[in-house]
């Protein structure tokens, strides 16, 4: 082992054998949180192809330049990379909009409108499930507004169990519509 | 006004994110349990996965290469939602200077 070699081992992290034997060893429940983190991260960037997202974080996980903090949970770790791959997609994607014809006119500093237009049909969808459910209609407003559970809860006068049970059919209509998106 | 759509939008994933992360295993399975098509998918990306790395020799000169980079990193961490556990992951990638917005893409260019 030289120098180079013992460099990527930092205090606490994972050998790139231990990396393996993790991935190769996770759970089937472990498997499906990974699946539909790589369905949401895949959804922001208005890309159906979550495998390949996964497989690359995977790939550059392995590759050593990330080291795996024990103490984190390996989904964790993995959903850090995968946001990280998908960032940078998402930057690779945003310098191939062609700049305006115009060079008077700056370019927008909005996101690229395809992405834009992928939040504003999936919000829709949504908020149309939901339509007639309050606590939901205010768990999200609390989200969008950036409140943390006592917020809205103070806010809303909504008790634990409430805000509970309506994070859970929020979670089960984001989950629905995650899985939508891949069949269309 | 469409940057609004985005950052509502990451809002929510964010939050479904930290609740699939954190929920224990009994109500993963009940609330997202895996078609079989999606479990024939997981199990492919992650064997091609683990087929793509690089073997452990070059992984650790890369590993190298990365530990010598300039350290640097501003993190903007989602006020809502998110999970305790996602934030703490966050940070430690912080610590290892990963960026917000994924630096590494030279050096991991893997594919010889």
């Amino acid at each position: 082992m030289g120098r180079l070699a013992r460099a990527d081992v930092r205090p606490g992290s994972a050998t790139q054998q231990e990396l393996r034997a993790a991935i190769e060893g996770l759970s089937p429940t472990d498997k499906i949180r990974l699946e539909k983190l790589a369905k949401s991260r895949s959804a922001r960037l208005g890309a159906s192809n979550w495998e390949e997202l996964l497989q690359e974080a995977i790939v550059r996980a392995l590759a050593g330049g990330r080291p795996w903090p024990k103490r984190i949970p390996l989904v964790a770790f993995l959903a850090e990379v995968m946001r990280s791959i998908a960032s940078d997609w998402a930057r690779q994607s945003a310098r191939a909009v062609p700049l305006p014809a115009d060079e008077n006119e700056l370019p927008a500093d909005d996101p690229s409108p395809d992405r834009s237009a992928v939040a504003r049909v999936l919000l829709g969808k949504l908020e149309a499930e939901f339509a007639e459910d309050a606590e939901v209609r205010a768990l999200l407003n609390g989200l969008y507004a950036g409140e943390t559970a006592p917020e809205t809860m103070k806010r809303t006068g909504l008790a634990l169990a409430q805000y509970d049970a309506a994070r859970k059919r929020l979670r089960r209509g984001v989950n629905k519509l995650l899985d939508l998106r891949e069949m269309n | 006004m469409p940057k609004r759509h985005e950052e509502e939008l990451e809002m929510v994933l964010a939050a479904f994110d930290g609740d699939v992360i954190e929920m224990d295993e009994a109500a993963v399975r009940a609330e997202f349990s895996a078609a079989d098509a999606d479990k024939a998918a997981i199990d492919h990306a992650i064997l091609g996965g683990l087929e793509r790395a690089p073997k452990a020799s070059r992984a650790s000169e890369l590993g190298a290469r990365k530990a010598r980079r300039p350290q640097v990193s501003s993190r903007r961490v989602s006020r809502g939602g998110g999970g305790h556990q996602e934030r703490e992951i966050r940070s430690s990638f912080s610590e290892t200077g990963d960026t917000d917005n994924g630096d590494l893409s030279e050096d991991d260019n893997f594919e010889d």
